[in-house]
């Protein structure tokens, strides 16, 4: 796939870049942290153990939650910021450790021997301690390293770029060659920044000219990768929502950001809305692979202008809500209360519903006689599906309402339950209703006679700041009720099963329901 | 007068009474053997002399000055310190080992490096071989020459010395203790010496302190200690070395 890998390398100099930007600060910031952190502990050793404790227990928090976690706790923002963060708490633990460790284990013969020469504490932390203690020392910071390249490519659902842009979106839309073009680059760059750290070190050590220029030499090409963005990236652009107080009009020359959630129809749709915008003029951010919850922050907090959700979605995780309702009634209700409640404009319907289904194979369904979801009471059938979806009111609605309680469920990638259900892994899915998998590995979603599942019409939604000029909206108003959803699944199906890339899905579907209409 | 002791007593945190009102003293030029067994205090006694542990009572005088009106680091960079098990630092070559105290001291480059040369050949190391290298590519008899330079470094009046030579093999020990004894000659100044040995103590010191459970039973120089012990210990501690003294005798003799 040629092209797929030109698009990867086209991106490399952003990803790569953002990548180094959130490792070399990260990495920074950490060893700013905790050596004299780790100096302190040495020294009184009452406190080495809390202090090496609390750095183990942020450690055992897995780093995707760590990373997730920043984003509410910084009150909404995304981005640079709350990835940085994460990842330099990461990065303390192993270089604080071994600061401690390296420093302790200092001959007390060599201590003495420092102070009977007449050295202050200061000198014999500056000449003794620290040099015999800094290979232990190095060891942790290329320790930490390792792991701050490898768990920054978990940056791209906070919404901050990186290398794990390749990962996330790969793998959303099984394009395999970006999802290994993106681990080769991360684990190069690994190995790259851990040889300039070891080079850096044996030419302190040794005093060595050679590998002394050798290090810097990597580490002026990594400072000039981390630069790149800032070279490429607009400067002095003004935002759709800049200016408070005043009502902006205008979108031509502003700068418009797209959220968009982590799977296929979301990468779809955010260029899609490129695509309208750029036709007025503005200039276009897109924020891809943000997590579900993270993208709603993110559009709260004005760190996003604009992104599609579904009502059912707002309804149950943001809304907290367990009571049903109908599709028109819940958008409607949906809509007052955002703009209550946080101001943000609910600008309407795209015209088709993604909702959640129980999907299984026709011949399976046939052979056993299921047509609904009640048919599955009382078996222990095994049911795939996102990990959100388990979390969600209507999985343990529809267990308790249809008898579900003896099936055994399956978390795992959406993009891989629909490959487990028709290899017969799994007998049922929680498919969402637009995917293009449905139709082409011949599934069906069974019906709701009881009406639990709820409807999950997509929403288009404007942060407050952006609410404040109307252009934006007006120019997003041609794609209201534009989209059905066999069109909608069509396009997914364009990407998810033959291979093209999500901007050419959108040109498809900028075609049908956008240009048709001219 | 070099050093004065008066009264020294060391009590630990936890109650122990290290060292229990001991008074000495030692002229200019003049080698002051502390010798004991393990736990006797003479090790606590010693470190008090640079305020490597701080005194809980008693008053020390160093060239007239009383030690705890200055700051530790001033008083430690006038006086040498060698310490059992040589203490160099194994990031640093010989000659960084030796330059450490002029360092602090904010000697300049050319004198620090005439001054390490110097001290490098009286010590009997050669300035061509050893200079460059590092603790661990000397032997112990030469690692503990080099702390013996680097306790010299800034001519102090005074040396301190820990179990110096306790752990070197018998042969290198002797040339060690000889080079010593020519040092302390040829450059005048006062030491103090803690050590096990008795022997050692016999042959190198001007005057032999016996220390037993933190206080002295006997001072004097090493001809007064042989003929009148005047303690039962000091008796004890006299009789290996008078034993194998006696015993080379008589195989000498034996083969005469």
């Amino acid at each position: 796939m040629p092209d797929r890998l030109d698009e990867a390398v086209a991106n490399l100099p952003g990803y790569l870049g953002g990548h180094m930007q959130l490792v070399l600060s990260g990495l920074l910031i950490s060893v700013l942290i905790a050596v004299p952190l780790g100096i302190f502990a040495a020294r009184n050793r009452t406190l080495a153990g809390p202090v090496l404790g609390v750095a183990s227990t942020l450690q055992t928090i897995p780093s995707l939650a760590l990373l997730a976690l920043m984003v509410p706790i910084l009150g909404g923002r995304i981005g640079f910021a709350p990835a940085f963060i994460a990842l330099t708490l990461y990065g303390i633990l192993p270089i604080l450790r071994n600061t401690v460790v390296g420093l302790q284990g200092v001959d007390p013969v060599v201590r003495e021997a420092a102070r009977g020469t007449g050295m202050t504490p200061l000198q014999s932390l500056q000449q003794v301690e620290l040099p015999l203690a800094l290979p232990t020392i190095i060891a942790g910071l290329r320790t930490a390293t390792v792991w701050i390249v490898g768990t920054a490519t978990l940056a791209t659902p906070v919404g901050a770029t990186s290398l794990g842009n390749y990962i996330f979106s790969g793998l959303q839309t099984r394009d395999w060659t970006t999802v290994i073009f993106g681990c080769l680059v991360a684990a190069g760059l690994a190995l790259l920044l851990d040889q300039a750290i070891r080079l850096a070190e044996l030419a302190a050590r040794e005093r060595k000219r050679a590998p002394a220029f050798a290090g810097i030499a990597i580490a002026a090409v990594m400072a000039m990768g981390a630069a790149l963005p800032l070279v490429t990236g607009t400067s002095a652009a003004r935002g759709i929502g800049s200016g408070e107080g005043e009502v902006m009009a205008g979108i031509e020359g502003r700068t418009v950001v797209i959220g968009a959630k982590g799977f296929t129809e979301q990468y779809i749709l955010a260029a899609l809305l490129e695509r309208v915008l750029e036709d007025a003029g503005a200039d276009v951010e897109i924020r891809e692979n943000l997590g579900s919850t993270i993208a709603f922050d993110a559009l709260r907090s004005g760190e996003i202008d604009v992104y599609v959700d579904y009502t059912g979605t707002i309804w149950a995780t943001v809304m907290e809500r367990e009571e049903r309702a109908g599709r028109y009634d819940m958008f409607v209700r949906m809509a007052g209360w955002l703009r209550e409640e946080h101001g943000i404009l609910a600008l309407g319907r795209l015209g088709f519903e993604n909702a959640y289904g129980y999907a299984v194979r026709r011949d399976w369904a046939e052979e056993n006689g299921i047509a609904t979801i009640a048919d599955l009471s009382g078996r222990s059938v095994r049911v795939g599906g996102d990990p959100e979806f388990f979390a969600r009111a209507e999985w343990l609605r529809s267990r308790d309402a249809y008898g579900l309680q003896d099936a055994r469920t399956r978390p795992m990638d959406s993009t891989f339950m629909y490959g487990a259900l028709r290899d017969g892994e799994v007998d049922a899915v929680s498919a969402y209703t637009t995917d293009g998998r449905i139709s082409d590995y011949d599934l069906v979603v069974l019906d709701d006679p009881l009406q639990i599942l709820p409807p999950y019409d997509a929403v288009m939604l404007i942060s407050p700041d952006a609410a404040r000029n109307p252009a934006l909206a007006g120019t997003l108003s041609v794609l209201l009720n534009a989209i059905p959803a066999e069109t909608m699944r069509q396009a997914n199906a364009m990407v998810d099963l033959d291979g093209a890339t999500p901007g050419e899905a959108a040109a498809w579907l900028y075609g049908e329901v956008v240009a048709a209409e001219d | 007068m070099t050093l004065s002791a008066d009264a020294l007593t060391k009590r630990f945190p936890d109650g122990t009474l290290a060292v229990d009102g001991v008074s000495f003293t030692v002229a200019a030029g003049e080698c002051l053997a502390i010798i004991g067994e393990s736990g006797c205090g003479k090790t606590t006694t010693l470190k008090m002399l640079n305020r490597l542990v701080e005194p809980t009572g008693g008053s020390i005088a160093f060239a007239g000055e009383e030690v705890t009106t200055l700051k530790p680091e001033a008083l430690r960079r006038r006086i040498g310190w060698v310490m059992q098990g040589d203490g160099l630092f194994p990031h640093m070559t010989v000659a960084e080992n030796i330059a450490v105290t002029p360092r602090l001291l904010n000697w300049d480059k050319a004198r620090i490096d005439a001054r390490v040369d110097a001290l490098i050949e009286q010590v009997r190391l050669s300035v061509s071989e050893h200079r460059g290298r590092y603790p661990a590519q000397l032997s112990g008899g030469q690692r503990q020459r080099v702390a013996i330079a680097r306790a010299l470094s800034v001519e102090p009046e005074l040396l301190l010395l820990d179990e110096a030579f306790g752990a070197l093999d018998p042969l290198t020990r002797g040339a060690l203790q000889d080079d010593f004894t020519r040092l302390r000659r040829e450059l005048g100044f006062a030491a103090v010496m803690v050590t096990h040995d008795m022997a050692e103590a016999l042959l190198i010191a001007d005057r032999i302190l016996v220390m037993k459970a933190g206080r002295v039973v006997r001072t004097g120089t090493p001809e007064d200690l042989l003929r009148d012990p005047g303690d039962a210990y000091v008796e004890e501690l006299l009789a290996m070395p008078r034993q194998q003294a006696r015993a080379i005798e008589r195989l000498e003799a034996g083969h005469a």
